[in-house]
């Protein structure tokens, strides 16, 4: 039978730099990683001759060949089992999860072997596990999913989410080059997002893991968040300035190992502190902040911290519903106005 | 559509009688059936011939390219195997082993034949009951008993147990209690040799317990699609902990799973140092010259239960009985002596030689410290940029 598909394309090279949507960064950085270094490989479903679900790795099969672009059977756990392998042999493989969902199939992979093989015996795995992940388009219970909560008791494993352009290739630059296992979290709403379309520098950067950022600066209250709902803080923090009330708002980017210093610092800063992410409230990441500010900031503070989050459902598909379960403007907005008041 | 089209089969045909011709896009001949009936696989367990000596002994397979310091080598690598284990009963039962002891009883004779048979270069991965292939590959007694003992000189310096640790540079993965775990993993390994273009084959020990887990089939299918010399040892020892094969697979043999797979199988009497060293071989060389993934099934028996603590209150009567008089090590010393191939002399020297090393080997790890307390918190992530995890001082105290 021919080999020749039924559609001929070609993607080109991306440009260095310019101005970029969320995903054409992280395409930009993983491209210009694969140039620089000749061990750094793609590995996961539909990433090659289709460019895989969301287009990130569009084109870089005819670039770089089958044998750096590899494209695999439905097993997260010969992706991320493989990954690990390979790291092992020295090589710095990116492997894709089409949808965060479908890490699940690889949660021992990642959790006991890819987590512990430095702990164990100083192997380090310097591999990126990446994908999108998030709510808010409509995709239901199984291509919504955030993971991180599902990762942060598992000591080994680095998690990255970034929230602009700009970050989104530094961060995975830095995961490429990393020595440690890194989960990287692309909310899948942010990928053509106009709004984050910016002029991102033409020479090589990264940003460094771990290291959280200032998105606003403010002094009556502080929202840490990260991922997309940086977004949703920043347009609450816009809408109470009006009002009067000055927020900060922390952009985490790093989500394990946090940065507890910023965290910290912000909430000594402005002694009120709302947590939104995502990912339900139960069990969620803002379980872990609240109690780092309680145990070390607790002088400092003039009310409870607040958490803002998903209900604890499954992500529903219908509109209504899944605005319902998302956390939105208005209930950062009436809890930003509780704290503020108390 | 073009005309090309309308003679398939499939929407363009429109009920006409059709015209179809073997290398049709969809494979279908002239005289294509409805549906087709493939029957399972024979439910008869494979054998393979028990050699005998003159005596009518059971002894291993005469036909070898071994030569005959090889074969004296085997025969060290198997007793060095036997006796370290005997020591570690012993350090066991000194309560100097801090967990569990696992013994390959038995079984020494596949572990050994099989990595025996393998390249400098290449990778294995282990089970627990392979520790004759671990000391093949070059890792020393000394670094198993300061393991077992949790000491800080043992390669993993106290925070994993007996074999789970590595050595790449030796071609050793240690496995991890997920076993299945460790097929992707060494998928892995030889999918980064391609494309570092080494001569690299990797070998997944897996039982018949492990090979019941998705893992498992992930890691192979994936392997087999690509066609990566990746070769599993199948060591079918008749139980997983307490559960017998009968309730792990449906399958007679193991290597039956190869089909699955689209890649072929060997099966091999597990006890025969020699045949596992000659199969070994066949399948390194399908696997090496572009043939891919292959499933090497050693029949075999383990004759402890799983730890030192396993009463063994679930196996029939007789059956260690029978499986005593199959044993590899005595059945292989046999084997050299009726053949010529050494003198009970020899062998003797053989095995003083092996009790010196673990006696020095031992000793050696009994003198080292158990590891520093504070030492549990380094090593999660590498330490030159994320400090080690140690216990928070509250309130920022000290």
């Amino acid at each position: 039978m021919s080999t020749a598909t039924r559609k001929e394309h070609k993607s080109n090279r991306p440009a260095r730099g310019g101005i970029v949507t969320f995903v054409e960064a992280i395409r930009q950085g993983i491209w210009e990683e694969m140039e620089r270094d000749a061990s750094v490989f793609l590995i996961g479903e539909d990433v090659g001759a289709y460019g895989g679900a969301f287009k990130v790795t569009d084109g870089l099969l005819d670039e770089f060949g089958d044998e750096r672009v590899v494209d695999t059977p439905i097993s997260e756990a010969a992706i991320v089992g493989a990954a690990c392998g390979a790291a092992l042999m020295g090589m710095r493989p990116v492997a894709e999860f089409q949808f965060i969902d479908f890490i699940s199939p690889a949660f021992d992979m990642l959790t006991n072997y890819a987590a512990k093989c430095r702990y164990r015996w100083g192997a380090g795995i310097a591999a990126v596990f990446r994908g999108p992940c998030g709510a808010g388009v409509h995709s239901g219970p199984f291509h919504s999913l955030n993971a991180e909560s599902f990762f942060l008791n598992t000591a080994g494993l680095k998690m990255v989410e970034p929230s602009t352009a700009y970050d989104a290739k530094g961060l995975i630059k830095a995961a490429i080059r990393d020595p440690d296992p890194v989960l990287f979290f692309e909310h899948k709403k942010l990928y053509r997002l106009p709004r984050l379309r910016e002029e991102i520098p033409e020479e090589d950067f990264i940003v460094e893991i771990g290291k959280a950022r200032t998105r606003r600066e403010g002094r009556d209250l502080s929202i840490i968040t990260f991922g997309a709902q940086v977004l949703t803080a920043l347009d609450a923090a816009e809408e109470l300035e009006r009002e009067g009330l000055d927020v900060e708002v922390i952009d985490l980017r790093t989500l394990a190992p946090m940065d507890r210093e910023a965290i910290l610092t912000s909430a000594r800063k402005t002694s009120k502190v709302l947590i939104l992410h995502e990912a339900s409230r139960t069990g969620g990441i803002g379980g872990e902040i609240a109690a780092t500010v309680a145990e070390e900031a607790f002088e400092w503070l003039d009310a409870p911290v607040v958490r803002v989050a998903s209900t604890d459902t499954p992500v529903p598909y219908s509109p209504p519903l899944e605005e319902y379960h998302l956390p939105q403007v208005k209930d950062v907005l009436e809890a930003a106005r509780k704290l503020a008041a108390y | 559509m073009t005309a090309k089209t309308s003679t398939r089969t499939g929407k363009g045909a429109k009920g006409k009688a059709k015209e179809t011709s073997a290398n049709d896009s969809d494979g279908r001949g002239a005289n294509a059936q409805p549906f087709v009936f493939l029957p399972p696989p024979s439910a008869e367990a494979l054998s393979v011939a028990d050699p005998l000596n003159e005596q009518g002994e059971l002894v291993c397979t005469a036909e070898t390219t071994l030569a005959p310091e090889q074969l004296l080598e085997l025969y060290r690598w198997l007793q060095l195997t036997r006796l370290v284990e005997e020591r570690l009963v012993n350090l066991y039962r000194q309560t100097k082993v801090v967990g569990g002891v696992f013994r390959s009883l038995g079984q020494e004779a596949t572990a050994v034949g099989t990595a025996y048979a393998l390249a400098p270069g290449d990778f294995i991965s282990p089970l627990i009951r392979d520790l004759g292939a671990v000391l093949v590959k070059g890792i020393r007694p000394r670094d198993i008993f300061a393991q077992y003992m949790a000491k800080a000189w043992g390669p993993s310096e106290g925070r994993d147990l007996n074999i789970h640790f590595g050595d790449v540079g030796k071609g050793f993965i240690g496995p991890i209690s997920h076993l299945g775990d460790m097929i992707p993993v060494m998928t892995g390994i030889v999918l980064a040799a391609r494309m570092q273009k080494k001569d690299t084959l990797a070998v997944a020990y897996i039982g018949d317990g492990g090979m019941s887990t998705g893992a498992f089939h992930e890691g192979l299918n994936f392997a087999a699609v690509q066609r990566l010399p990746l070769v599993i040892v199948a060591e079918h020892n008749w139980y997983a902990y307490s559960t017998p094969t009968s309730k792990q697979t449906a399958v007679a043999n193991l290597a039956d799973k190869a089909a699955g797979y689209g890649i072929p199988g060997y099966v091999v009497d597990g006890n025969d140092v020699v045949a596992c060293y000659e199969v070994m071989k066949r399948a390194t060389e399908f696997a090496r010259g572009g043939g891919g993934a292959v499933i090497v099934e050693a029949k075999t028996y383990r004759r402890k239960g799983h730890a030192e603590h396993d009463d063994q209150r679930y196996i029939p009567e007789g059956e260690l009985e029978h499986w005593e008089r199959r044993d590899p090590v005595d059945r292989y010393q046999r084997h050299l002596i009726s053949n010529g191939h050494a003198t009970q002399e020899k062998l003797d020297e053989i095995t003083a030689s092996v009790r010196r090393e673990i006696e020095e080997d031992s000793a050696w790890a009994e003198s080292s410290p158990l590891p520093d307390a504070e030492k549990a918190a380094y090593n999660v992530f590498d330490n030159s940029i994320v400090p080690p995890a140690f216990r928070p001082k509250l309130f920022g105290g000290n």
